[in-house]
This record gives structure tokens, C-alpha cells and sequence, in this order.
């Protein structure tokens, strides 16, 4: 009888959380038949015979190895990325490797960045909205330019300002805090970390609130950009600016759960299959998780939000029913439940859930407003004989105030994404001006 | 007719693939198309490519069936063509297709799903091509042929995707089923006209009624041809981007090397999560070729699940670059697959460069050698790759 060998995966990486990723990994026959998809931190038992070890990171570089493993051997295998796929800088590890665009180096100095965004492609129509006309351009109402003396002084004190986008004190950051549904909002900039300066890569830690936080992207004649900030009191995110070629590009967001941000940007990158490994981490395991009120409520939504889509409904038990009790301020958890009992066929107690939504406010994530949207227009289009009728009325009216939204988010985005300048009341206006010093001046730590 | 291909009656109630396919080129009611116009026409125009891909989606099917997870047993096929594309596929007049109007497409659904239903482990593909809008939410409504017909609510000769695809989820019922394998592609603009702005939501009529579904476990994947509020693309009476970019990824662009066979030979194949890796690339390659921007974006229920089978590893277009280019005199290339046989040997320099071929998918080892005099600030550069769909690419860097 032939001994099993095992294999055991190392990956090589600059920094101390890539190196300690679970990363899926595809193991296959020279015939490129596929034996195994694993993930990093499980060794794996093979007939003895020659293999190739392949995992695939989100932002598209494939690490690979050969390995001949002869009967009863432990082998260990060594993943690094190819020299010219490595990230320059170890601080840049995370966005060089999960986040779509790679950094471009500065433009020359005096050279004048585009307005438009650049980035993942914002959707153009031949209108306007919110009673603005075309080519009119909004200011910044009084009521949400509440200055940020902290950071333009720590700017000043320790950043030396260079480069047109600095000098024109663009693009800035501002945080908000609140229910947008309900438009009880308040600035939160102070949630904001600076970042260290860099040529190419900014990364701003936001400390979370148990409370959902937006990020809103203000630029000089370009629309307003808002993105939800998946942070919470006991974990931080990051926003990540890349300089690109024609100036710098829309924020991207990271979680600090790093398998967590991993499966969210297979799933962005259509890489379904390193997707469903992803979920089988132990770092995305359900337990692990939602270990009462202490486990990682933004991971699980995450988690939750991937087996949905993926169609594994057996995987997701009572994860649902504690990711929405435990954690009552995150309205991802009562999307999910809802979802959930839908795709069970209890749709009764699916609008119920639903309907639990107004107090929490918008999803996070952009498959939640989907599901929470689209449920909705079924349960109306089915009507009152099957449903009760006045939870069916209340469905309505937070429908509609869903679909205020809708016309301005890009579902491309995994984190939800938005424009208008009051994130409470979407629009595509292009924004005219902004008082001076307001919100974090993040143009000014590109070196 | 909307039934081109019926072969239920050998198929003996096993289950099958039942494939309901439509494309709307010619627009009855919109400018150009020989019939009263409408008041609202939405800025939209003529086609002239969807009912020729469609056709050609539909001919693939029955060529292919022996590809397939199960066999082929019906395909409903409604077209509604422009003159050019009748004059570039003939074919498309015999094909025996009736016009994509909402009242066949709205008989033909019932159809298909009627032949969906009575077990679980049957499987249906559909897909559309034409003109498609967007209101004010994440939806997709597929116009048809007689669209903008005067004296009818703007959206009335429409479908709503979604009315579909929930149309056809498990139902609540234990004793009944549904195909739990179901395949959509939707190959339309999601753009949302100005018209839509003054209005507060535009009806579109049902296909069928939709009641509580059961447990809802499909594997249904909704590949979209255009991100919402973006257009579609297409070359004028040939394909559009996005049926091109398919069909080649069900030729092998998303080919891909599952499990082995008992004799120890792989087996290929082209399955949900495979397609959804290649068609990005597959795209992009087509918006470099035209200088266009088509997109693309999942949705749906995207389990995995075999799409169809490949007889052989699928052809991989391989470019090869030598960096610098300076070290081209010097530097002779050899490619070994798997096996250690040789399968290119090319002496310097390398023309043309970068130099362009295509290689069996699988495991090869690259060498880029430096050769001759003059060559002390070069190096040996070897790497050992995966080439697989869609494109393979290889830059050797030479430099010491």
C-alpha cells in the first residue's frame, strides 16, 4: 500500500500579514488535472508524484511552485510572488495585491490631474438630478463644511506640501456617522488616522463606531463620492488612495479582517473559485466569528454575503439569526436574515426582518441594498393575498426610501459606493467648491 | 414557431437542456422600422446585431450538443432580424424562429418553463439580446420587437428580468420541480433614459405570476453584458461583444482542466466559475481590438456548475517579449512542455517581437538563453508557467 506524502504551504511576503494569509491555493497534476483547492494553512495529503502548486491574489498576480513528492514525504511549499510582481514597498503589500490598479509613479511636478475620477468607471447619464441643470455644479451647504483644524495642522506641521493637487488643497476626506436613511448624520473626521506621507499610496486608517460610517471623497468639479466604511468599535478599515497617471484615484476601502477583505475582492474580481476556498478559511469560520458579542461582525457579514451568493445555504445555519441579534446597529445583519429566510422560503418572516431595517440604515455592502431592493419589488409584486397587508405598506415605504439610492450606487463596488454631496440625499451634481480646511486635505500627503 | 429544436420524445422524460434564446434587431416602433412610432421611443435606434448572435448562440447549441451536460432537448428560438443580418445569415429565414414580440416571447416563456418543470435535474440556458433600459433600481428590462408600439404604456411590450428569473425559482410546493440548473445571459444595455427621470416607476407587465418560492437553492448565475446604466456593444450585423466574447469562451477560452477520468486523461471543461474568470479578459481583449468598452457583470446565484464539455485542451494565444529589447541579437528561446519535449525552438533574434503563437493549455517551462558574443550584460531568465485561457504572456528579463 502507497504512504501518503503531505504538503505543507509557506508563502513569502514582505510583511508579517501575508505572510500568515490564508491564501486558497489549487494544487494540480502536470496534466493540469486539478487534485486539490486547499488553502495555505492546511496541509494537504497526495499520492506521491510531481505537482503544481498555483494560488491566485485578487489583484491578479499568481504565485507558483513545482513540487515532486515521493511516498511518505512531508514537503514544504514555497509560494512567492514572481520579482516583478512584488510589491515595492512592504506597507503596500495589502492594496499592491488585493486592489484592482497597481499605483503609478507621480506625475510630474506643475502637472495638472484630471478632475474626472479614474479607477472603476463611474456610470454617465445624459441628466441631471435633484433639480440641478446640466454643467451646474454644487457647493458644500453649511451644515456639512464643519471645518477639521486637527488635521490641516498635522498636515501642516509634518507634511511638506508639493504637487498641483496639493497646492489646490484637493482631493479632501470627510468622514460622516448615522443613519443616512433617516438623514441623522454628524461629522466624524476626527475618526480619520493621518497616514504616513507617500509618492504613490496613501492609506487612512479610520477607527470604527459601533454606529455605520461613511467616507465621503470630495474633488474639485467631480461628483461627490461616498463609500460605506465597514469598521466598528473593536476593528479599524483603511481607506487607500492610488496615484495613477492621471492623478489620484477613487478611494478604495480595506478591511482590516484580511480573509475577509480577500474573499470580498475574489468575489469583485470574478474569481468565484478562489471565492469559495476563501470561505472555507478558519479565519472565516462562523463560529470563530460570532463568538457572542465578541466575534467580527463586518468578517461575518462578509462571510454571510459570500455563501449567499455562492448558493451554499447549508453553510450558514443559525449564522444569520446571531450576526442580526448580536450586533443590532450593523444593517448588513438584518439584510442577510432577511435574505436568508427568503432563499429558505419563509417569506413572511423575511419581510418581517426586513422591515427591521429603517433604524440601522443603508447596508454596507452593495449586495445587501440589492437583496433588501429586489425582495421588496417581490413581495409588493406578489401583494396583500399573501402577505400581511400592513407590513406589505411599510415595505413599500422603505422601498422607496431604497430606491433614492439606487440610481446613484455602483453595484460594481462590493463596499457600498454612492454619489452626492448629503450622503442623505443622493445625486451625480458635480461638486463647484468647498470652504477651505474642510474635512482632511489627503492630496496633501502625496509626497 | 418558437420551437426550432425538439428532441423530448427521444430524450424518453430524462432530464435535458431546454434553452430558450431571443434577439431583437429590428424594432417595429422605433425609427427605421416600418411600423408606427410610438411616443416614447427612449433615444433608441435600430440594431443590428442581436438576432444574428442570438442565431448564432442557437446554431453553437446544436452543433455542440454532444459538449453538453445534458442532452440537448429543446431550444426556443425567437429573432426579430434587420435586413443586413438576414443578408449575412441566411440561415436565419430557415431557422423557422418566430418574431421576438411580447406576446411570443411571453407564450414561449411558459413554454420553457413548462418543459423546465416535473424534475429537478433538468437544465435551461437563456438568453437575450436588444435593447435594454433601467429604472431607478438594480433591475434590467429587455425590450422587445414591438416596443414603443403607439397606444401602450411606455414599457408595456417589455420584460422584466427579474419577473423571469423569480418566475422560475423552486416552488413553494414540495411535489413540484423546476430545473435546479439554470444558465441566464442578458446581453442588452441597462441604460436609464432621461424619460425615466420624471417619471416615479414605469410599470412592466408580468410574464407570469410569481408566488412564494421554497427553498431556493438554483445554481443560477446571471452573466449581464453591461454593467448597470452602461451600454452594450456590437459590431454591426456580425455579433455583439459580449455573444462573441461567449461564444468564445464556450469554444475554449474558458476551457479548463477539471478532475481526471479513469484512464488517468483529463477532463475539460467549461463551467460557471471558469467563464465568469475568462470572460473579463475575453472582453477586454475584444475592447482593445475595437477601441470600445464593453463590460460585464455577475449576478444571479453564482454557484458552479459544468457549462459544457471540451473534447481537448483548448489552444492558449501565448506573447512572448524579451526585456530589454536590446538583448534580442543574443537571447534564443526554448519552450518545453511538460514531458521535456521541445515544442518551440527559436534562435535570436526573435521575430517578430514580441513574438505571438499559440500553445495547448497546460505546464511549460520557458527559457530565454543568451547566446553569442557581446552578450556579457544579459542573463538566462527561466520560468516555469501555467499557460491557460484565455492568453498567456511571458516577458524574459534578461537584464543582468
Amino acid at each position: 500500500m502507497t504512504e501518503l506524502g503531505r504538503m505543507e504551504f509557506k508563502l513569502h511576503f514582505k510583511s508579517y500579514e501575508l505572510e500568515n494569509l490564508d491564501v486558497p491555493v489549487e494544487v494540480r497534476r502536470p496534466n493540469l488535472s486539478l487534485v486539490a483547492r486547499t488553502l495555505s494553512s492546511q496541509p494537504l495529503e497526495v499520492e506521491p508524484g510531481d505537482y503544481f502548486v498555483i494560488a491566485v491574489l485578487p489583484a491578479g498576480q499568481e504565485m507558483s511552485s513545482f513540487v515532486k513528492v515521493d511516498e511518505g514525504e512531508k514537503k514544504e511549499v514555497n509560494l512567492s510572488p514572481a520579482p516583478e510582481d512584488e510589491s515595492p514597498h512592504e506597507g503596500h503589500e495589502l492594496s499592491h495585491f488585493f486592489l484592482k490598479g497597481p499605483a503609478r509613479k507621480p506625475p510630474e511636478r506643475g502637472e495638472e490631474p484630471k478632475k474626472e475620477s479614474e479607477g472603476r468607471p463611474r456610470r454617465r447619464r445624459g441628466r441631471t438630478r435633484g433639480g440641478l441643470k446640466g454643467g451646474e455644479t454644487r457647493s458644500a451647504p453649511s451644515d456639512l463644511t464643519l471645518g477639521n483644524v486637527f488635521f490641516e495642522k498635522a498636515m501642516n506641521d509634518e507634511v511638506e506640501l508639493r504637487g498641483a493637487d496639493n497646492a489646490r488643497n484637493w482631493p479632501r476626506l470627510r468622514v460622516f456617522e448615522g443613519n443616512v436613511l433617516s438623514g441623522e448624520l454628524a461629522r466624524a473626521d476626527h475618526l480619520l488616522v493621518p497616514p504616513m506621507p507617500d509618492p504613490a499610496v496613501v492609506q487612512i486608517r479610520v477607527s470604527g463606531r459601533n454606529r455605520p460610517l461613511l467616507a465621503q471623497f470630495l474633488r474639485q468639479g467631480a461628483r461627490p463620492l461616498n463609500v460605506a466604511l465597514p469598521a466598528w468599535a473593536e476593528a479599524t478599515c483603511t481607506v487607500v488612495l492610488k496615484r495613477g497617471a492621471a492623478g489620484i484615484a477613487d478611494p478604495e476601502v480595506q478591511l482590516a479582517h484580511h480573509v475577509a477583505d480577500l474573499l470580498l475582492r475574489y468575489q469583485e474580481r470574478s474569481l468565484f473559485e478562489q471565492a469559495v476556498t476563501a470561505t472555507q478559511s478558519p479565519a472565516m469560520n462562523a463560529e470563530g466569528l460570532l463568538r457572542d458579542k465578541e466575534g467580527e461582525p463586518i468578517a461575518a457579514a462578509v462571510g454571510a454575503y459570500a455563501l449567499l451568493r455562492l448558493g451554499s445555504l447549508e453553510r450558514l445555519h443559525g449564522w444569520t439569526e446571531n450576526l442580526m441579534n448580536w450586533f443590532a446597529w450593523l444593517p448588513d445583519g438584518v439584510v442577510i436574515r432577511g435574505e436568508h429566510l427568503a432563499r429558505l422560503g419563509d417569506h413572511d418572516a423575511a419581510l418581517e426582518v426586513f422591515l427591521r431595517l429603517p433604524p440601522r440604515g443603508l447596508p454596507l455592502f452593495s449586495e445587501g441594498l440589492s437583496y433588501v431592493i429586489n425582495r421588496l419589488r417581490l413581495y409588493d409584486s406578489i401583494g396583500g393575498e399573501e402577505f400581511d397587508a400592513d407590513k406589505l405598506a411599510a415595505g413599500r415605504r422603505l422601498l422607496a426610501g431604497l430606491q433614492r439610492f439606487v440610481p446613484y450606487v455602483d453595484f460594481g463596488s462590493p463596499i457600498l459606493t454612492y454619489t452626492g454631496l448629503d450622503p442623505a440625499k443622493p445625486d451625480d451634481a458635480p461638486l463647484g467648491s468647498a470652504p477651505e480646511g474642510d474635512g482632511m486635505n489627503v492630496g496633501a500627503f502625496f509626497t | 414557431m418558437t420551437l426550432v429544436y425538439d428532441d423530448r420524445s427521444s430524450l424518453q422524460g430524462r432530464p435535458g437542456l431546454h434553452a430558450f434564446i431571443a434577439g431583437v434587431s429590428l424594432y417595429k416602433h422605433l425609427p427605421g422600422g416600418g411600423g408606427v412610432t410610438g411616443e416614447t421611443p427612449f433615444g433608441l435606434q435600430q440594431l443590428s446585431s442581436p438576432a444574428i448572435t442570438a442565431y448564432k448562440l442557437y446554431r453553437w447549441l446544436v452543433d455542440n450538443k454532444d459538449r453538453l451536460p445534458l442532452p440537448l432537448a429543446t431550444v426556443r428560438l425567437l429573432i426579430s432580424p434587420s435586413a443586413a443580418e438576414l443578408a449575412k445569415e441566411p440561415g436565419m429565414a430557415a431557422a423557422g424562429a418566430a418574431a421576438c414580440s411580447y406576446d411570443e416571447f411571453a407564450a414561449a416563456a411558459h413554454g420553457w418553463r413548462g418543459d423546465a418543470g416535473g424534475d429537478e435535474r433538468k437544465m435551461t440556458l437563456f438568453y437575450f439580446a436588444g435593447h435594454g433600459v433601467q429604472r431607478k433600481k438594480s433591475d434590467a428590462v429587455m425590450l422587445m420587437d414591438d416596443f414603443n408600439r403607439p397606444f401602450q404604456g411606455p414599457l408595456t411590450k417589455a420584460v422584466d428580468l427579474e419577473n423571469l428569473f423569480n418566475g422560475m425559482a423552486p416552488p413553494a410546493d414540495t411535489t413540484k420541480e423546476v430545473a435546479r440548473r439554470q444558465l441566464y445571459f442578458v446581453d442588452a444595455c441597462r441604460m436609464v433614459p432621461e424619460e425615466f427621470n420624471s417619471s416615479e416607476w414605469l410599470n412592466v407587465p408580468d410574464v407570469w405570476k410569481v408566488e412564494k418560492s421554497g427553498r431556493d437553492d438554483r445554481v443560477a448565475p446571471i452573466f449581464y453584458a453591461a454593467v448597470p446604466g452602461t451600454e452594450a456593444k456590437a459590431l454591426k450585423a456580425r455579433n455583439t461583444f459580449f455573444g462573441e466574447a461567449l461564444i468564445q469562451c464556450l469554444d475554449g477560452a474558458a476551457g479548463e482542466a477539471m478532475g481526471q477520468n479513469a484512464q488517468g486523461e483529463t477532463i475539460w471543461g467549461v463551467s460557471v466559475y471558469s467563464l465568469a474568470k475568462a470572460l473579463p479578459a475575453q472582453i477586454e481583449t475584444l475592447n482593445k481590438k475595437y477601441r470600445v468598452n464593453q463590460d460585464w457583470v455577475p449576478g444571479g446565484f453564482v454557484k458552479d456548475e459544468i457549462i459544457c464539455y471540451m473534447k481537448e485542451p483548448p489552444k492558449v494565444p501565448v506573447a512572448l517579449e524579451i526585456d530589454p529589447q536590446d538583448a534580442l541579437p543574443y537571447i534564443a528561446i526554448e519552450v518545453r512542455d511538460y514531458a521535456a519535449g521541445a515544442v518551440w525552438d527559436l534562435k535570436p533574434p526573435l521575430r517578430p517581437h514580441p513574438y505571438e503563437n499559440s500553445l495547448p493549455a497546460g505546464f511549460y517551462t520557458f527559457t530565454a538563453r543568451v547566446t553569442g558574443a557581446g552578450a556579457r550584460n544579459y542573463k538566462d531568465y527561466v520560468r516555469l508557467l501555467k499557460i491557460s485561457p484565455p492568453r498567456g504572456e511571458w516577458k524574459a528579463r534578461v537584464s543582468s
